[in-house]
């Protein structure tokens, strides 16, 4: 048997790709009351990187609590001051997805299954942007 | 009768006088031999000298011899030749009384019968006169003669010197400083082989009076008590090493006791029993010792040790185990690296010990063991087979000074038991260890609780009591049907992802699928969450969470010792929608101890 740490904080690890003048965060591991603000900081320092939108990626994020949905609805209302768009890729059957569901997240973000169709919405947003 | 005839009386007397001096008395002087020959030829010559004048003066009367004031001068020269005489005397008066006073005489003569020695000491002339048995006594020659320091010097201890001393000159002199009353003293003498005797004398002044009103000597008798008080001395070495003993038992037993849980911790979902035996009444107290440790992330230790040797030592190193046991697996050490680390912490010269520590998962009933040379523990299955845990087995500890134990696994499934041991439950005079073993698994037949099994294996391996050995035994039962998962929990945030961590655990176990599992964590640790939330500020909040399944009943009930609000703007009551809108029921009960959410699902697939 492994040693074990008697009391682990909740881990959370944020990757940052840029790219077709978005920003995609993807996050691994929890989300929960223990860590939010910490991901808040972390997620916020790109959100002036971003030109279109900010895809967050939750495929392989374990778990998202209320907490991290309150990060996502504070997110989103910033992106919308700087008019760009929140694309949260959370595929069906996960436990973010179901979390988020519930919360009706699509009302404030949109929610796509992978993430390829989330960079599919951003290459839609800049070509409706050259055309005006 | 002629001037003449007076004069030649005179002289013919000195001339005696000198010639016995010189023939007898001069031999007898303490003087060197050159010394003795001169002063016999001293006197010798001096007697000659008035030999001559006695001739001369019945013969010859010579001219010189009737003058008057010749007659004067030979006068002097007698009244000096007496002079000196009687001064020579005197001084030899010490020389006739060299031998013991005859009163002395008589008594030492009687105090051989006794195996005493008598002495006298003459304190005007400073001389000690001792009999036979008293020279023997100091190891001294039996004519020594020495003066008081002499024989203080030489032959009493120097620590009892100012002692006898005392003693002495206080008696001394019924009319002088002393009170004259008989006096006694012990005191030690060291004799010229170093061998130390104790003598016991007792004394008094003699009343006998020297010429010319001299001052009265002292008579003592001395006994050799040194084999007397080193019998005495043999007996309070023995009361006071018995009275050591005593203490050091208490010591240890307070020691002990101290060490052992006062009582059982609560270790949900484990039901515990211990007994401790002390050895038979007369040994001293053992190093046994158990212990159970509740640790944060739910797992329960369980430990059972013995150390080797008795007394105090004993329990001192027992406490240095229990408390590195304890800090190293609260660090979240596993069971094998905490013996390791705990192997290195002894001192492998003087410190030996024999440990078993098992570690208990609830939510997965897992069971993992080290064993440190200590007896196998037994387990009794839920379907009643015994059997001994033999793995895990390694060295004891402090036998290697580094080696690395590894450990050994398998379940503890609910209606379970685990017994732990030392060797005194299983070690008797004349019966072979493998059929005391045999006897052991036969006892753990039955069922029941922990304390069952406690007392049916105590009452019989060791009907009479425990023998010369101390006995613990530690007895661990997982209740059947419960699949429950308590646990109690800081009431902190970075206490959720243990939570949840534990719950999928146990769900898993339970054959929760994961759907469901993941919507029973989340709803949980919702709930959780705003336990903390509330807590918020509180020292050492802490709050339970005690998940159970009965039937195709789940549910899960979260208990703060904080008043339930109704969450603020934090997330916009998600959380609380997140919980109505994943859990089957939510039910929220509050009270002034506290708020329980108890949060409920169907399992589809099972019978209610």
């Amino acid at each position: 048997m492994a040693p074990r740490r008697a009391a682990r904080v909740t881990d959370a690890e944020v990757t940052v790709d840029r790219r077709d003048g978005g920003v995609v965060l993807s996050l691994a591991g929890e989300v929960d009351l223990a860590n939010v603000d910490r991901v808040r900081e972390q997620i916020e320092a790109e959100v002036a990187n971003a030109s279109w939108a900010l895809i967050l990626d939750l495929s392989i994020l374990r778990y998202l609590d209320s907490a991290g949905v309150r990060l996502l609805f504070e997110l989103s209302s910033r992106l919308a001051e700087r008019r760009q768009e929140l694309i949260v890729v959370a595929p069906e059957g996960t436990s973010p997805r179901g979390v988020l569901t519930l919360v009706s997240i699509d009302r404030v973000a949109r929610l796509t299954e992978t993430l390829d169709e989330a960079l599919e919405r951003l290459r839609a947003m800049r070509r409706e942007q050259s055309r005006t | 009768m002629s001037q003449f005839a007076v004069m030649a009386a005179l002289n013919g007397v000195i001339a005696s006088a000198y010639l016995v001096m010189a023939t007898y008395l001069a031999p007898r002087f303490g003087l060197p031999a050159p010394a003795r020959i001169a002063a016999i030829a001293f006197f010798t010559a001096c007697g000659l000298t008035h030999v001559e004048l006695l001739v001369h003066t019945l013969a010859n009367q010579p001219a010189w011899m009737t003058s008057g004031h010749m007659f004067a001068i030979h006068g002097v020269q007698a009244a000096v030749d007496w002079g000196f005489i009687l001064v020579a005397v005197r001084h030899l008066d010490i020389r006739f009384t060299r031998r013991m006073p005859r009163a002395a005489e008589r008594l030492a003569d009687a105090l051989h019968l006794v195996s005493a020695g008598a002495w006298e000491w003459d304190p005007r002339r400073d001389r000690l006169f001792v009999s036979a048995e008293f020279a023997e006594m100091c190891g001294a020659d039996p004519d020594w003669q020495p003066s008081a320091a002499e024989f203080v010097e030489r032959c009493v201890h120097p620590d009892d010197r100012g002692r006898l001393m005392r003693a002495v000159a206080s008696r001394r002199d019924g009319g002088g400083e002393g009170d004259g009353r008989p006096g006694e003293v012990e005191y030690r003498v060291v004799r010229p082989d170093g061998e130390v005797r104790t003598l016991l004398t007792r004394f008094e002044p003699s009343p006998r009076r020297g010429r010319r009103g001299r001052r009265g000597t002292v008579v003592g008798a001395a006994q050799d008590v040194t084999e007397r008080r080193s019998a005495d001395d043999e007996r309070e070495r023995a009361r006071v090493a018995e009275e050591r003993a005593d203490r050091e038992q208490r010591i240890a037993e307070t020691l002990q006791r101290s060490l052992l849980p006062a009582r059982l911790p609560d270790a949900q979902p484990l039901e515990l029993a211990a007994r401790y035996l002390p050895a038979r009444a007369g040994a001293e107290v053992g190093g046994d010792w158990y212990d159970v440790l509740p640790l944060p992330n739910g797992h329960v230790g369980l430990v059972m040790g013995d150390v080797v040797g008795r007394g105090i030592p004993a329990a001192a190193l027992v406490g240095k185990l229990r408390n590195g046991l304890r800090a190293y697996a609260y660090e979240g050490h596993s069971p094998a690296r905490t013996l390791d680390r705990l192997n290195r912490l002894l001192d492998g010269h003087t410190e030996m010990a024999t440990v078993l520590f098992a570690l208990y998962e609830p939510e997965t009933s897992r069971l993992s063991w080290v064993s440190a040379g200590h007896p196998p523990p037994l387990v009794r299955r839920a379907d009643g087979t015994r059997e001994f845990l033999e793995g895990g087995r390694s060295v004891p500890l402090g036998a290697l000074g580094q080696t690395t134990y590894a450990a050994a696994e398998g379940t503890l499934e609910p209606g379970a038991m685990l017994l732990l041991y030392t060797d005194g439950l299983v070690e008797r005079p004349g019966e072979p260890i493998l059929a005391a073993l045999e006897r052991l698994r036969e006892a753990a037949r039955q069922n029941g609780s922990a304390d069952a099994l406690c007392e049916a294996t105590v009452s019989a391996l060791l009907p009479g009591g425990a023998g010369a050995d101390d006995v613990a035994v530690l007895a661990a039962h997982v209740p059947a049907g419960t699949a429950r998962c308590r646990m109690r929990l800081p009431a902190e945030a970075a206490a959720l992802s243990d939570l949840r961590r534990r719950l999928r655990r146990w769900l898993q176990a339970q054959g929760v699928e994961r759907p469901l599992r993941e919507r029973v964590t989340l709803c949980t640790s919702e709930a959780a969450s705003n336990a903390v939330e509330h807590a918020y500020g509180l020292e050492r909040a802490t709050f339970s969470v005690d998940a159970a399944v009965d039937g195709d009943a789940l549910t899960v009930a979260i208990a703060d010792g904080g008043r339930w609000r109704e969450p603020r703007g934090r997330d916009g009551g998600r959380g609380t929608l997140l919980m109505r809108a994943s859990a089957d029921s939510v039910d929220v009960a509050r009270s002034p101890e506290g708020t329980t959410v108890t949060l409920g699902w169907r399992l589809a697939g099972r019978r209610a």
